[in-house]
């Protein structure tokens, strides 16, 4: 009995333990003060957000953060090897030609709540850090020309390059590398001709064809980081973390398998943020640590005991335990970005018939659904395709009858349907549904539940995630398919998600109106017009019901009261936390106040 | 003489009255372990009649409650009953349990004494084979399997039962050997037994014991191996309830929130396993052949009172 109590004290220390990590005593550095007013505006109807009075910025200290990817490593180092998670690793010591500013979130003008994975509108980007101060696009000469900021400079790298400015031909060479690649995205750059340094800060993007969703593509998306200088491809590796810099906030000096991503303060950065009117060099702190920690209870003992800053991602089902042994933690809510549907084969029977398409959908009871605990009574009923908090994302209210009635909770109007395309007994299906986690299995165990009622009875085909992926690609499943697709942007989740012969089309919806509209909008250089037509597409999709739409719920994001000027922002490009946590600074005197 | 023969057929008449007469009073923890396994097999035919809601019959707006009259074990995370799931997991668990076990130990039997019996190359031959597999990590095998063919409860019981059947026939082979080389073997085959004679006679019946005890122990490590299973989309399809994915599954994230959805189904599985077992050692130790005649307490007492019997008769008759 004792050596098992020792043994589970053993377990509990070590999960709780430190990371091999110092804090080095913090550096004071005099900003340069601008005196500038910052409006603060808070919008009626909207959650109410915490604007904390930030106080004298601190610089120094370690910052601590699990990140929404804390549980894996990171994938590469290099962006030619096209990862997706380049940027997000990449985001604190490189940069992106655009990226989001932040004063037009939370923080500012609350236009944007930046919680979305991979969409950023382009009124998002003006005066945000990118290295293109300004943009515009020269359609008449089928130029997008970027300004690059001058004064923006390398790391200082030995053995690989001596710090110097970044200037236009860097951007061009870094661009060359990564669609020279092999592992390059078909028909990515396709629109593009070519990259050429104008000057020594312009660079133009000759193009083909205008692609409405450039931004995605070159500016603040994935696989965006300019992060390859000649001479890291001829002096060192940029496969290696070693090696690796660029012009961003941090520096990358250690990196552990399995353990944790260090990033240490650029001394040269050449951003700076405005607080209470004030404007302060950046980053603020010294060292930047991300913990890597597969485990959740792992990461939420560090959060508990303060040995981790910040948690970006935490399940609502902890949100009371918090509460209860760690009151003073701030939180943050945002809808997850990649919600739930169920795909219904056009190609087969019964569901070439719109009817039985709705009554499937109306057969669904969304508000019990969120009522339950898999979503805890917190989320929307609809965020697919376009996420909730977007602009071009229209509610519920406001869709038009054809949309609305679907995501209404009819079993007898979706009885009468059924009897109305011939089945009036209902029918026998099945859903082809992944193993990993319990969250989909319970929704489809409510789903067959609720299709019960009506009389269509439905086998669940629950199958390991290879299994599960290579019956959606090589596409064997029979009736119907539930699928979590990333929100994305406007343009790449209705492409993915809709678009004829795309892999993330499990429904298989092909429809010459939404085909021929997406290919005008990619042209589209009006960007009103363009909104417009995404607007339209959105409205349309969703009428013709080939996904049963399902509740999105809640990710819950925590920081403890120490960490200043930090808003719960998610991203400030493509998963690209960097720009966000460059603007944080530790009350490191609050800290050892409150005993961590 | 006559008397002392109707004597013992009437015992033989009797005897499964005898067995459970003899479980409940010289084995009691036993006898406690077949009252388990009865009352198990007893919901599990009847789960339908017993359980008060249908396994996936969901109350979203009262999920993770704790005990009540209207829910007497709580709920689940999408409002399930609890009470309910459990009931109709003992049906999974038993068909899958026992089914499987069953295949395991006829696998097991036939492999084991074919090889221990005939031995040589035979035997040397067919050991490599077990050795290959028993080199292979057993989930590894059960996912290629299960993923070749259609995921459901046939599947996982005939997968199960071959992957533990192959790796227990090691155990039955031992005790043949064992077995085999006692001079009663030596000697039915001198005087003319036939191979199968000797296996059906001699061999098995005194090998019951390790292969009842193989059973005990396999029943529940089926269950939690269809658990493991069940964790990766391989096992008994949802929403079908089965203790092990009760337990890996919501039991397990639920489990600071709601414990009552981890308690309930891996009491049942802690107390049919503790039954199994107890059972399954009652059973050995009473089916034993080597307690029975002149070896063992209870063996050695029948035939004194064998010989009394025949004294009194006698001199009553003189």
């Amino acid at each position: 009995m004792g050596l098992s109590c020792l043994l589970a004290a053993v377990m509990v220390m070590t999960s709780c333990g430190p990371a091999a990590e110092e804090e080095e005593e913090g550096k004071t550095v005099t900003g340069k003060v601008v005196e500038k007013e910052v409006a603060e505006e808070e919008e009626e109807g909207e959650e109410v957000v915490v604007t904390l009075p930030t106080g004298e910025p601190q610089y120094g200290g370690t910052l601590r953060i699990l990140t929404v990817y804390a549980a894996i490593d990171p994938l590469s180092w290099d962006q030619a090897d096209i990862a997706w998670m380049h940027n997000h690793s990449a985001s604190p010591y490189a940069e992106t030609l655009l990226a989001a500013n932040l004063e037009k979130g939370d923080r500012g003008t609350q236009e944007y709540r930046f919680t979305q994975q991979a969409w950023l509108p382009f009124e998002a980007c003006e005066g945000g850090p990118g290295l293109a101060e300004s943009w515009e696009v020269l359609s008449d000469q089928n130029i997008i020309r970027f300004h690059l900021r001058e004064g923006v400079y390398w790391q200082d790298k030995p053995g690989v390059m001596s710090s110097r400015e970044l200037i236009a031909s860097d951007v061009v060479y870094s661009w060359n590398r990564t669609m020279a690649s092999p592992k390059r995205i078909a028909l990515y750059y396709d629109w593009i001709d070519s990259f050429e340094a104008v000057d020594k800060y312009t660079v133009d993007v000759h193009y083909n064809e205008y692609c409405g969703n450039w931004g995605y593509r070159i500016g603040w998306g994935y696989y965006t980081m300019v992060s390859a200088p000649p001479e890291l491809v001829e002096n060192g590796d940029p496969a290696n973390w070693k090696d690796v810099c660029g012009t961003g906030p941090f520096m990358l000096t250690d990196y552990v398998k399995g353990s944790s991503q260090t990033y240490t303060r650029n001394p040269n950065y050449w951003g700076t943020t405005v607080i209470d009117g004030k404007e302060y060099d950046l980053p603020f702190v010294d060292t930047m640590i991300w913990p890597i920690m597969p485990d959740e209870s792992t990461q939420l003992a560090a959060l508990r005991t303060g040995k981790v800053d910040i948690s970006e991602s935490v399940r609502w089902i902890y949100e009371q335990t918090l509460e209860d042994t760690s009151p003073e933690l701030m939180k943050w809510t945002w809808l997850t970005t990649s919600p739930l549907s169920v795909g219904m084969r056009m190609d087969t029977e019964p569901f070439t018939d719109i009817r039985v398409r709705q009554a499937m959908s109306m057969a669904v009871n969304r508000e019990e659904m969120l009522a339950s605990a898999v979503y805890g009574n917190q989320g929307e009923i609809l965020s697919f395709p376009y996420a909730a908090d977007w602009k071009l994302f229209t509610p519920i209210n406001e869709l038009p009858e054809g949309a609305s009635m679907l995501l209404d909770y009819n079993p007898t109007r979706a009885k009468e349907l059924l009897a109305e395309a011939g089945y009036p007994d209902g029918f026998k299906t099945n859903l082809v549904i992944s193993a990993t986690g319990t969250t989909q299995t319970d929704i489809a165990a409510m789903l067959a539940n609720y299709w019960d009622a009506i009389g269509v009875e439905c086998e669940l085909k629950s199958l390991e995630y290879a299994n599960y992926l290579s019956v959606m690609t090589s596409r064997e499943y029979t009736q119907m398919y539930q699928i979590s697709t990333g929100n994305g942007n406007p343009f790449s989740v209705l492409r993915k998600t809709y678009l004829p012969g795309q892999t993330w089309n499990p429904a298989l919806f092909d429809d010459d109106w939404l085909t021929d509209t997406w290919t005008a909008a990619m042209i589209e250089t009006d960007v009103a017009k363009q909104n417009q037509m995404l607007k339209e597409m959105n409205v349309y999709v969703i009428e013709q019901c080939p996904y049963i739409m399902l509740p999105v719920g809640n990710i819950l994001r925590y920081a403890w009261p120490w960490v200043k000027n930090y808003y719960g922002e998610h991203c400030a490009g493509a998963v690209l936390p960097g720009p966000i946590h460059s603007t944080i600074w530790i009350d490191q005197d609050m800290r050892s106040e409150m005993g961590y | 003489m006559p008397e002392a023969i109707a004597v013992a057929e009437k015992k033989r008449r009797n005897s499964v009255i005898d067995f459970f007469v003899r479980l409940v009073r010289e084995k009691p923890l036993g006898a406690v372990g077949g009252f388990i396994v009865l009352l198990l097999l007893f919901v599990g035919i009847f789960a339908d009649m017993l359980a008060p809601y249908g396994f996936n019959d969901i109350h979203p707006a009262e999920s993770l409650q704790a005990s009540s009259s209207k829910y007497v074990l709580g709920t689940d995370n999408i409002g399930r009953d609890v009470l309910s799931r459990v009931i109709y997991g003992a049906r999974i668990s038993l068909i899958v349990g026992i089914g499987a076990t069953s295949i395991s130990i006829l696998v097991s039997t036939l492999l084991g004494i074919f090889s221990g019996f005939v031995g040589g190359k035979f035997d040397m031959l067919l050991q490599r084979f077990v050795d290959a597999w028993m080199c292979f990590p057993g989930i590894i095998i059960l996912v290629v399997v299960v993923s070749l063919f259609k995921p459901g409860m046939g599947t996982v019981i005939v997968v199960l039962g071959f992957q533990y059947g192959i790796a227990g026939s090691r155990i039955v082979r031992s005790a043949v050997i064992s077995i085999k080389q006692n001079v009663y073997v030596e000697a039915a085959r001198a005087l003319g037994c036939s191979n199968t004679r000797m296996l059906l006679s001699h061999i098995l019946p005194n090998i019951m014991a390790p292969i009842i005890i193989l059973f005990s122990v396999r029943v529940p490590a089926v269950i939690l191996a269809e658990a493991s299973l069940s964790f990766l989309g391989l096992g008994i399809p949802p929403p079908q309830p089965s203790w092990g994915g009760m337990l890996s599954g919501q039991g397990r994230t639920y489990m600071i929130m709601a414990p009552w959805m981890a308690i309930w189904p891996g009491l049942a599985l802690s107390v049919v396993v503790y039954g199994v077992n107890m059972f399954g050692d009652a059973v050995r130790d009473l089916l034993d052949p080597r307690l029975r005649g002149g070896l063992g307490r209870y063996g050695g007492r029948r035939t004194v009172r064998k010989a009394k019997t025949s004294e009194v008769s006698e001199k009553a008759t003189i």
